[in-house]
């Protein structure tokens, strides 16, 4: 009895050895890379061809059905293909914006708080409709009543205009350095006018709605498995390449990656750090760039009101290592509240990994073994909790006590927002306008909506407004890098690091763009093929 | 029967109104609103709070929205998805439909495999197949969901590409998330099974039975299999009400669009209406299928009186 029972364990666990090891060494393991094949001297004639369907998985679903109340980076990617903005930007091989007029044919500057616009003739709406002046106008005006977004983005004006059906000028409250900037962004799409007065304020409540003037009509829409994208065949501009687009949402990503590798998708985004080698060996192509959203602690600076103790906690954490290790190289440590490719980036002097002087700092100021309680979201940024449970570890080392939340996102976006009973929380800030007063003034000026640190700053607030007005880009610049300076020492947040962008697609396909406002451009993409 | 019948489908309407209830309050109770999640990182602006929460209704007293929400669903209107703008009753048929089809096919395979392999073990007890039989089952549903799921995709369709690693279209994406399920659930009907056929096997009239000379499959199917049937068909029923309601790893590992995940993600997004409209719809179905494994067990097992039962 004794010994068949010792068999029966014997068996089972040489089984699990047995599948363990299978596993481990026939699939997990990357195969070895293909011999490299010799380029044959003869030149081989290489042709681009027109894709009929394209495949993208993101990591989420479309959030809501409006383009004006959409906040996250998923969502636009899509409605960037279906709605149009004034002006648009493009980036050049090393990550420069530049900002180019789209449906907009010319613009003149009156004064400095009144400008003139003309719009492009024969664009159309997919209901068929032309686009006029007054659809701007309707945009403008709902766009601030139903999202957060053209609130912030659209709140420099003060009156739109309509001189004719396609003229219209801009009366602003005050003059506005980065105006175009703005005008760029997929929140400030223009809508058709009738939909802006039908929904004036509520979000759509039908995919019937979902009406621009941009290459790519909205077809299909289901929830949690696919919504689909139809070439607009009206489409004023460059006739796109793509006839087809699908975008499929995979949240698990083990999953998604395998859906590239099984090749039911084409393109998959938000690429965990750790397959990237895997899928380069077998021949995905592998793009990773550097996004301009930065992720920090904030620091609730009424309960931590000591300057001293938030740079210590700054010095307390070291950043390189959570990169390095925690990341695994997917980023890179932030010198500065906003990205360096964002305008009026300013490097700092960064808070260099010191435990001892971190902890003199904190016993000096008396907070020896204090707790602080520390909210993170789970699952929202690459490796969140990961690194909350880092940064907890460092903490304690300097002879804190730290407790760590980890909340649901609905759960924690509204504790973060409402209520103040927290110490520290993780949460992360693209500066998608790729301009520094959008990073820095709805961030770090006192009372601005999501100055969730409660900081407070006379002089930073000076700086923020002056340069808010300011035309004369040296003279923003210098002001923006003053502020930066204030903000760095005051420390209201530990400033962590910026989030790489890692998007991963078939060996062939050519010509999609990434941009590092964690955009995907699909529309001119295609096949690489070599005929012979 | 038919009285029976009828008592228990009189049952129903309070039961589905008291969960509903319980729900109501415990998605209610959580942190968060759908218009908070909508908005991401931002505050949504008051005026469309204002707005939002008038046509959800989310500004009434708790019990006001309840009652509210229980007329229009007598009404047929089951709400549209707060996000989306999808409604509720289509999206929640569609995804069911999904999951049924999933349900059948890995119920059928495990049932298969499980009925299968009990009648072997059964019959021989202790040799050498059913010893392997019975650590097969037990590893079965000792090993997780999403691990079985996982391998099967790299071997099916990343390594041999032979099948499709997931979405719903045709028999040939259903294949790998049946299996995987299926592969989970034989062996608790193998075990079941083994354990009441054994039990029978030991009676009297199957010793009878083999003593008058009867061929031992006959003695196998119509003796042993057709008196341990009855709680070989509780625990299929009971697995078929569970993949009912979702299997929200499966699906997820998968991307299968099931009525499970369709529930776990209304969760997080704090979609009340598609929430609600999906647990309703599932109960209803649970309550259902039970309903049909009791009918069954009047065929299957002729002492059970139904008219008498008391529920």
């Amino acid at each position: 009895m004794k010994s068949s029972r010792l068999t029966y364990i014997a068996l089972v666990l040489v089984a699990v050895v047995i599948i363990g090891m299978v596993g481990y060494f026939y699939f997990l393991r990357a195969p070895e890379a293909p011999p490299k094949v010799e380029t044959p001297l003869k030149e081989t004639p290489v042709t681009f061809k027109e894709i009929d369907v394209l495949k993208i998985s993101q990591r989420a679903d479309l959030s809501t059905i409006d383009v004006q109340v959409a906040t996250d980076a998923p969502t636009l990617s899509v409605f960037g293909h279906v709605y149009e903005t004034l002006f648009r930007v493009k980036f050049d091989e090393t990550g420069t914006p530049t900002f180019v007029p789209h449906l907009v044919e010319s613009y003149t500057k009156i004064n400095d708080t009144l400008w003139e616009f003309r719009l492009k003739s024969g664009v159309k709406f997919h209901d068929g409709k032309p686009l006029t002046a007054h659809d701007v106008k309707a945009s403008f005006e709902r766009g601030p009543q139903v999202g957060s977004l053209p609130r912030i983005l659209l709140g420099f004006i003060k009156e739109v205009q309509v001189v004719d059906n396609l003229t219209f000028r801009l009366v602003l409250k005050y003059p506005f350095g980065p105006m175009i900037a703005h005008l760029s962004h997929p929140s400030t799409a223009i809508i058709p006018a009738w939909v802006a007065e039908r929904f004036p304020n509520a979000p759509i409540d039908s995919t019937a709605y979902i009406i621009g003037t941009g290459p790519y009509r909205f077809v299909e829409y289901k929830k949690g498995e696919r919504t689909v994208l139809e070439v607009f065949a009206d489409y004023w501009g460059r006739k796109p390449t793509v006839k087809r687009i699908e975008w499929v949402p995979i949240p698990d990503d083990s999953t998604r990656v395998s859906f590239l590798e099984a090749g039911t998708v084409d393109i998959v985004t938000h690429v965990p750090p750790q397959f990237v080698n895997l899928l380069k060996d077998k021949g995905f192509q592998v793009v990773q760039i550097p996004s301009v959203r930065v992720i920090y602690i904030g620091i609730n600076v009424e309960r931590i009101p000591d300057a001293r103790v938030r740079q210590a906690l700054n010095l307390a954490v070291d950043k390189e290592a959570i990169v390095k290790h925690i990341l695994e190289g997917a980023g890179s440590v932030a010198s500065a509240p906003i990205h360096p490719s964002v305008f009026g980036y300013s490097k700092q002097t960064p808070y260099q990994y010191d435990a001892a002087k971190a902890r003199e700092a904190i016993r000096a100021a008396g907070w020896e073994g204090r707790e602080l309680v520390f909210i993170t979201p789970q699952g929202r940024y690459l490796k969140d909790r990961e690194i909350a449970e880092a940064v907890k570890a460092y903490l304690e080392a300097v002879g804190l006590r730290v407790k760590v939340e980890v909340m649901e996102w609905a759960a924690y976006i509204s504790r973060v927002t409402t209520q103040k009973d927290f110490d520290l929380f993780l949460l992360g800030w693209s500066t998608v306008t790729l301009d520094a007063d959008y990073g820095l003034y709805s961030l770090f000026r006192s009372g601005a909506p999501f100055n969730r640190m409660q900081y407070s700053n006379a002089e930073v607030d000076r700086l923020l407004d002056a340069a808010r007005a300011e035309s004369d880009l040296a003279k923003r610049a210098q002001l923006y890098a003053e502020a930066q300076k204030l903000i760095w020492q005051d420390a209201p947040w530990i400033f962590l690091h910026y989030e790489d962008i890692i998007v991963a697609f078939k060996p062939k396909l050519v010509d999609i763009e990434i941009q590092p406002i964690e955009r995907w451009i699909l529309t001119y993409a295609m096949v690489r093929e070599e005929s012979r | 029967m038919f009285r029976y019948f009828l008592y228990r489908l009189f049952l129903y309407v309070p039961t589905l109104l008291i969960m509903l209830f319980v729900v109501f309050i415990l998605v209610k109770a959580l942190p968060g609103d759908p218009i908070t999640v909508m908005y991401g990182e931002f505050d949504p602006p008051p005026e469309v709070r204002k707005a939002l929460e008038e046509r959800l209704g989310l500004d009434r007293p708790l019990l006001v929205q309840y009652m509210l929400y229980v007329m229009r669903i007598l009404q047929g209107d089951w709400g549209k998805s707060v996000g989306t703008g999808e409604e509720v009753l289509r999206l929640v048929l569609r995804r069911f439909q999904a999951t049924l089809e999933l349900a059948v096919a890995s119920v059928a395979i495990a049932t298969f495999i499980g009925l299968s392999l009990a009648l072997i073990s059964a019959w021989r007890p202790n040799s050498l197949a059913d010893k392997i039989i019975r650590i097969a089952s037990v590893a079965s549903y000792s090993i997780p969901v999403f691990w079985w799921g996982l391998m099967l995709i790299l071997i099916f369709a990343v390594y041999l590409q032979l099948l499709p690693p997931g979405e719903r279209g045709g028999l040939k994406h259903l294949i790998l998330p049946a299996v995987t399920l299926g592969v989970v659930s034989f062996g608790m009907i193998a075990r079941v099974s083994r354990a009441s056929m054994l039990e029978v096997m030991t009676q009297d009239y199957v010793v009878a039975a083999r003593a008058r000379g009867l061929n031992e499959v006959k003695v196998l199917l119509s003796y042993v299999m057709r008196n341990a049937i009855v709680p070989i068909v509780t625990i299929i029923g009971l697995r078929f009400g569970v993949l009912m309601s979702g299997a929200v790893i499966t699906e997820t590992v998968f991307k299968y669009p099931g009525i499970g995940s369709m529930i776990y993600d209304s969760i997080l997004a704090r979609d009340y209406p598609v929430v609600f409209g999906g647990i309703l719809f599932v109960a209803i179905v649970v309550m259902t299928v039970n309903l049909l494994v009791d009918i069954l067990y009047y065929f299957v097992d002729p002492r059970v009186k139904l008219e008498k039962t008391r529920v």
